[in-house]
């Protein structure tokens, strides 16, 4: 998080810019509720984005993604795409340059965790987003541990998108939608 | 003029010895069997199996009823060139100037580098870094240097003398005389390369004819032999063939590291990186359902064999091949100028590696799954407006992109049918944001869409984009916005 605005106002006005219609209000977005928020999305930090789908939780990463790889441009990014959605036209028009984007589609949480840690051991990817679709199991501790040891040797940014807590993370953003009608 | 000749007896049997794995062939007999008129016979054997008789012409038979472990490998042209293009590769690294010498020989061309820095030591560990075991000579000509090899004579090059010492004594059978002339030169006792040199000119144009002319002016220094630059004409490539097929993974290992060794050691003679990398790997009967290949894309050029030999690990390991593997087959597929790096004084252990290297793990690690990185395409229809490719670190995004149109982050793979929605409604049930869009095509590639596409917002506050398909008139979830 860049700026003099803090996480949770910066988190506000992505959101409400993405989501002109949905009137995110102050209810719909939780504090960050564990460890330094000032950290989120940091290089060498495990940040878990805790989110519905539609609750905009994509766009945010994507959003950091983008604003990453841009005052990094010799870095490069990587989505890690377990549920096989990620529509890249839409990530591009987030700012995201794709040829710097690995985006990576493995069959199984296991083979995606794999490449997760073969990426922060490269040492060339600045940040790193994990999709996790909703009934993945919580992650063993001692891969977390493993991984978190690994982002802050390589100095690598890494996110969970996940729809319920799976692992011990740095730091963690809820996010939800509010009714609007 | 200073040059070294690399002199490689018994060509043809090297040449198929060294895609043979079985290291010990030195110690055992080995015959090399060509096939004449429908017959298979010897073409020529190592001094084991000559000394249990068995000679050149004998048939198969014969040579078996003689020695009854002998091994029998089978003659081939193409071997004996890879195997001579294999060794002008590998002198790349001494000099740029390395010649074929037909038919069994090459030389290179040290004159300007120092003689202390180019040692004969250095010079067969080379040859032998691909396999081929060579006599080295050096001499002050290509002639000079060819017939002293012939006799296997390490002269150094500081010792001029010496070298013409030894060219006075040697026998003519050293110089590439037709066995003719050598036969009517023994007759009036001229045996020695000094005696041959006494004979006036004239006389052996006349008497022996013009090659033993043509050998005369070259020993006199009249003539020198010409020899065109060696250039290299194929991709590097390195094969091995095994008897027993392989089937465990460390013993694969240990034949692609000597291939790999080899290529790499030919890739440096012409002074260039391996870019890609092709490896096959044959099974028995040459199946071709279980041909194995793969490619590492290394996106700049590597020289690291210990980085190779991991990627292929890797990469084999992710991906094992199905079947027992009878051939081995390793290739250059693109090569680079190497492109050196200053190295840090203490070397820096923490440096990350380069971005291409991690794309190769991540390739094998997908099983193959190449294109890791996308490319928008201009295509009116949602799922046909990307495309995914390989990864190319030189590529860079021209432009900053945008859409015409809002698009959701997540689209789904396959729309999702809303079978409880009215395929006659013109409307979507939920309220609507904004649409309809109508987007269309795909009349050209025989996947025509016509369809009209709608936000929606859902009861819960979440977005969607949702389309009603003209052909159908059915309803479709076709994104979240998220």
């Amino acid at each position: 998080m860049s700026g003099d605005l803090s996480t949770v106002e910066t988190l506000r006005a992505a959101l409400s810019q993405r989501f002109p219609q949905a009137r995110p209000t102050a209810a719909a977005i939780h504090q960050p509720d564990r460890g330094d928020s000032r950290h989120a999305f940091s290089t060498g930090w495990l940040t878990e984005v805790v989110a519905d789908v539609g609750a905009g939780g994509c766009s945010l990463v994507l959003k950091q993604l983008a604003s990453l790889l841009k005052s990094h441009p010799e870095r490069y990014g990587a989505f890690v795409d377990l549920s096989h959605q990620l529509y890249p036209p839409a990530a591009a028009a987030l700012g995201i340059p794709l040829r710097r984007l690995l985006l990576l589609r493995p069959k199984s949480v296991s083979l995606a965790l794999k490449a997760v840690e073969l990426l922060v051991s490269g040492g060339g990817i600045r940040m790193i987003a994990l999709d996790l679709p909703a009934g993945t199991a919580p992650l063993r501790l001692s891969i977390a541990h493993r991984l978190r040891r690994l982002i802050r040797q390589r100095d690598v940014a890494l996110v969970f998108l996940v729809r319920h807590t799976l692992t011990p993370a740095d730091c963690r953003i809820e996010l939800s939608v509010g009714d609007t009608q | 003029m200073s040059v070294a000749c690399f002199l490689i007896p018994q060509l043809p049997l090297q040449a198929a010895l060294r895609t043979h794995p079985d290291d010990d062939t030195a110690r055992k007999p080995v015959a090399l069997m060509q096939t004449t008129r429908g017959r298979r016979t010897v073409h020529s054997c190592n001094t084991i199996a000559r000394r249990s008789g068995v000679r050149a012409g004998m048939d198969r038979s014969t040579a078996l009823g003689l020695c009854n472990d002998l091994l029998l490998v089978d003659a081939c042209d193409t071997q004996t060139q890879q195997a001579l293009d294999a060794l002008a590769d590998v002198l790349g690294q001494f000099s740029p100037l390395v010649s074929l010498f037909p038919p069994d020989a090459i030389v290179v061309d040290l004159t300007g580098i120092r003689p202390e820095s180019v040692s004969l030591d250095a010079l067969s560990k080379a040859a032998l870094s691909v396999g081929i075991e060579a006599h080295v000579a050096m001499g002050h000509s290509p002639f000079a240097a060819r017939a002293l090899a012939t006799v296997h004579h390490q002269t150094p090059l500081n010792r001029p003398n010496k070298e013409q010492q030894l060219l006075a004594n040697l026998h003519l059978s050293s110089i590439q005389l037709p066995p003719d002339t050598l036969k009517a030169l023994a007759v009036i006792g001229i045996h020695t390369l000094d005696a041959f040199l006494s004979l006036p000119s004239a006389a052996v144009a006349r008497r022996f004819g013009a090659v033993a002319h043509r050998r005369w002016k070259e020993a006199k220094g009249i003539r020198v032999v010409a020899l065109p630059p060696y250039r290299p004409q194929s991709p590097v490539a390195e094969t091995r063939t095994v008897d027993d097929p392989i089937e465990r993974m460390d013993l694969l290992s240990f034949h692609l590291k000597t291939l790999v060794d080899r290529v790499l050691q030919r890739t440096r003679g012409r002074n260039r990186g391996i870019e890609e990398l092709t490896v096959t790997l044959i099974p028995v009967r040459n199946d071709p359902n279980h041909v194995y290949r793969t490619v590492l894309d290394l996106g700049r050029p590597q020289a690291d064999a210990t980085l190779l030999l991991q990627l292929l690990r890797e990469r084999l390991a992710h991906n094992p091949p199905q079947a027992p593997i009878e051939q081995i087959r390793i290739t250059v597929s693109r090569d680079a100028p190497l492109n050196h790096q200053q190295l840090t004084l203490f070397g820096d252990p923490a440096a990350p590696e380069p971005i291409e290297l991690t794309t190769v793990r991540l390739v094998g690690l997908l099983q193959g799954e190449e294109r890791l990185v996308t490319a928008l395409r201009d295509d009116y229809r949602p799922e046909q407006a990307y495309e995914r490719v390989p990864f190319n670190a030189q590529t860079q995004d021209s432009s900053t992109f945008s859409l015409s149109a809002e698009r959701p982050v997540r689209l789904l793979p396959i729309p999702q049918a809303l079978s409880q929605w009215n395929a006659d409604a013109l409307e979507p049930l939920l309220p609507v944001l904004s649409g309809p869009e109508r987007l269309q095509g795909g009349w050209w590639d025989g996947r025509p869409a016509a369809r009209d596409y709608w936000i929606v917002a859902e009861p819960t506050g979440k977005r969607s984009w949702v389309y009603r398909d003209h052909r159908t008139g059915c309803w479709y979830l076709h994104g979240l916005f998220d």
